[in-house]
């Protein structure tokens, strides 16, 4: 098609200088455009012509951040004063036309009362609202409004607010897909049960930097449930007692689960059989390393099914720590795709080296930082790769980011090429710098592609 | 014709495109068209109100944005991050409402949110006055209306 398009590009095309075409657009394509703007700038827009006077009243998306109205005249000292931002979300609420809203976004750094918002969650819901995102701060525990979590067309629930989250005794959110709570306190087990067995279509949730510090334990089911994503504080008040809550979830369709935290809370997945992709970034505390570990293994045992893993450093080196061999640790005869997601450091290369043991499936492996420039390892020290026969035998594909052209990297990858003997690709992509790739980045790629191989169609490509 | 897998686009000014059909479904106005009708597949699809310049666009932004979606490796979300800005910054402001026009109304949502996106950011933040610059807008309020609006809504601008 290239010489098709080549005619293509040379087709005559009227330009009017001076012509105003942005009015002429139909007004669902301007309120597409204005549904991308902070509403303080939408609303402004009705100030331009005639043409655009009440366009905005029929944006489908608000957005009111606190922020914007402010910024300019607001300091620690002097508080700024917050009739301007309440006038405003008061108006353009009061002058809104029927359309429905499609998305409301309140975002308010200052504390407000909550009684006021209240009020504007209740106007927007009116609306057939689809998607609510909060982030208040506010100084009493907040109730949200009963209409939220029961709501109909409600499909997309959006809360970030640092406080205690008041239940409504009521919930029944039959549309809702997506929920994500960020810094919520849970208020208690029943309440807490209660709000995710109401959703009976969720799809996504996300929990993060969450205190769960008012529950022992609790017990979450959601069948309909693909995409978990937990974010655990740190405690570090209770000295080398890592308590936390217990958190059994029972989701049987499951597909995606990401974990980021310090374990503080014990997790447990039941009957997770669908879950095909994980990805778990776990910091090491030397204090908690022993329970870290066996809640790790634990954790690992329930991932038995998936196929792709995302890992950090630290959560494979407390998989391996010495004197605690994960013995229980069985075979992912599933897993065909693992990714680094930090850059490979010498105590994560060597748990990398025991962890592919367990994996005999394996097809691509990806370093999505590369390794970390400091290490250092020769091509002996990644020979033990070679241990794992069967791995060396389903591996075909492997990505290498950051490439810097430094001893460790070329190591590694003609360990892979001297054993792997179903390799059929290499992807390396250089580290760049606005000055060029280094004479070490050429130097290397010009070994690395003369170098032999045990599978002659393996390719090394560089980007 | 267009050889099988393959579809063939025409544009109003008569510039024939033969396309992969998983880049012109990209398109949900194309894919209902293949899929209802077989004839489609076969024929030639016209683009209605699409010039041959503009169809040209289309294609270079759908033919990138369906190989990323086949291989995520090499054209990971970074490189597709790059190549939309680099899309939309090159292109004028005629071109730009075009696009805006062709892609609504052959629903390639991803693109229509690149563009509307992009003339949002050369509103965000600015004063009516420099908008209006921008776009060529003529103000054709009468002074009395422009003190009508501000009194009727003062919290507002």
């Amino acid at each position: 098609m290239d010489g098709l398009e080549q005619q293509g590009v040379h087709a005559v095309l009227n330009v009017d200088k001076g012509k105003d075409i942005i009015s002429s657009l139909p007004d669902c394509i301007l309120h597409y455009i204005l549904s991308f703007l902070p509403t303080k700038d939408a609303v402004a827009t009705g100030l331009l012509a005639r043409r655009w006077k009440d366009l905005w009243t029929a944006v489908p998306v608000l957005d009111f951040d606190d922020s914007l109205l402010y910024s300019s005249h607001v300091n620690y000292w002097y508080p700024a004063d917050i009739t301007c931002f309440t006038n405003f979300v008061d108006g353009v609420l009061l002058l809104r036309d029927g359309s429905s809203i499609e998305s409301f976004r309140l975002s308010c750094r200052i504390c407000f009362n909550a009684s006021l918002v209240h009020a504007w969650i209740s106007s927007a819901m009116r609306h057939n609202l689809k998607k609510l995102d909060l982030c208040v701060f506010v100084d009493e525990p907040f109730l949200l409004p009963h209409c939220v979590l029961n709501c109909e067309s409600l499909e997309r629930l959006i809360l970030q607010m640092n406080s205690i989250l008041q239940l409504p005794i009521s919930i029944f959110c039959p549309g809702l897909k997506i929920l994500h709570l960020t810094l919520v306190t849970f208020p208690d087990e029943i309440s807490t049960q209660r709000l995710f067995s109401s959703c009976p279509v969720l799809e996504e949730l996300s929990i993060l930097d969450c205190d769960w510090i008012n529950l022992k334990h609790v017990f979450i089911s959601i069948p309909s449930l693909k995409k978990l994503i937990m974010d655990d504080l740190p405690v570090f008040d209770s000295g080398d007692h890592l308590s936390g809550c217990e958190i059994k979830i029972d989701a049987g369709n499951l597909i995606f689960f990401n974990y980021y935290g310090y374990l503080t809370n014990e997790i447990h997945l039941n009957n997770v059989s669908s879950l095909a992709k994980a990805s778990l970034y776990i910091p090491t505390v030397e204090q908690w390393q022993k329970i870290m570990h066996s809640r790790l293994i634990k954790l690992f045992l329930e991932l038995k099914n998936v196929c792709s893993l995302g890992i950090s450093n630290c959560t494979i080196e407390s998989l391996f720590v010495p004197e605690m061999m994960p013995n229980d640790l069985p075979a992912f005869q599933k897993l065909i795709h693992l990714e680094f997601s930090q850059q490979l450091g010498v105590h994560s290369g060597r748990a990398l080296m025991k962890f592919l043991l367990h994996l005999p499936n394996l097809e691509s492996l990806n370093f999505s930082k590369g390794c970390d420039p400091i290490m250092c390892l020769s091509e002996d020290d990644w020979t033990p790769i070679s241990a794992s026969k069967c791995f060396m035998s389903s591996l075909k594909t492997v990505v290498l980011r950051n490439f810097l052209g430094n001893s460790t990297e070329v190591c590694l990858l003609k360990s892979l090429l001297k054993h792997a003997f179903s390799l059929e690709r290499i992807i390396v992509f250089y580290h760049r710098t606005p000055f060029g790739y280094s004479k070490e980045q050429i130097d290397m790629k010009n070994q690395l592609q003369s170098h032999p191989r045990v599978s002659e169609c393996c390719m090394i490509k560089f980007f | 014709m267009a050889s099988k897998g393959n579809l063939t686009l025409k544009s109003c000014n008569g510039k024939e495109f033969i396309v992969e059909e998983k880049v012109a479904v990209m398109s949900t106005t194309i894919k209902n068209m293949v899929d209802v009708d077989d004839s489609f597949a076969q024929g030639v699809i016209p683009i209605i109100g699409v010039d041959g310049k503009i169809l040209a666009k289309l294609i270079e932004y759908c033919k990138e944005h369906a190989e990323a979606d086949e291989d995520e490796e090499v054209k990971s979300e970074e490189y597709l991050k790059k190549f939309d800005e680099k899309f939309v910054d090159e292109l004028n402001l005629n071109d730009l409402y075009d696009l805006l026009k062709a892609s609504n109304y052959l629903e390639i949502t991803k693109l229509l949110n690149l563009l509307c996106q992009k003339v949002a950011s050369m509103i965000k933040g600015k004063k009516p006055e420099e908008i209006r610059r921008i776009f060529n807008i003529k103000n054709d309020f009468t002074p009395e209306e422009e003190e009508e609006i501000n009194r009727q809504n003062p919290w507002a601008f």
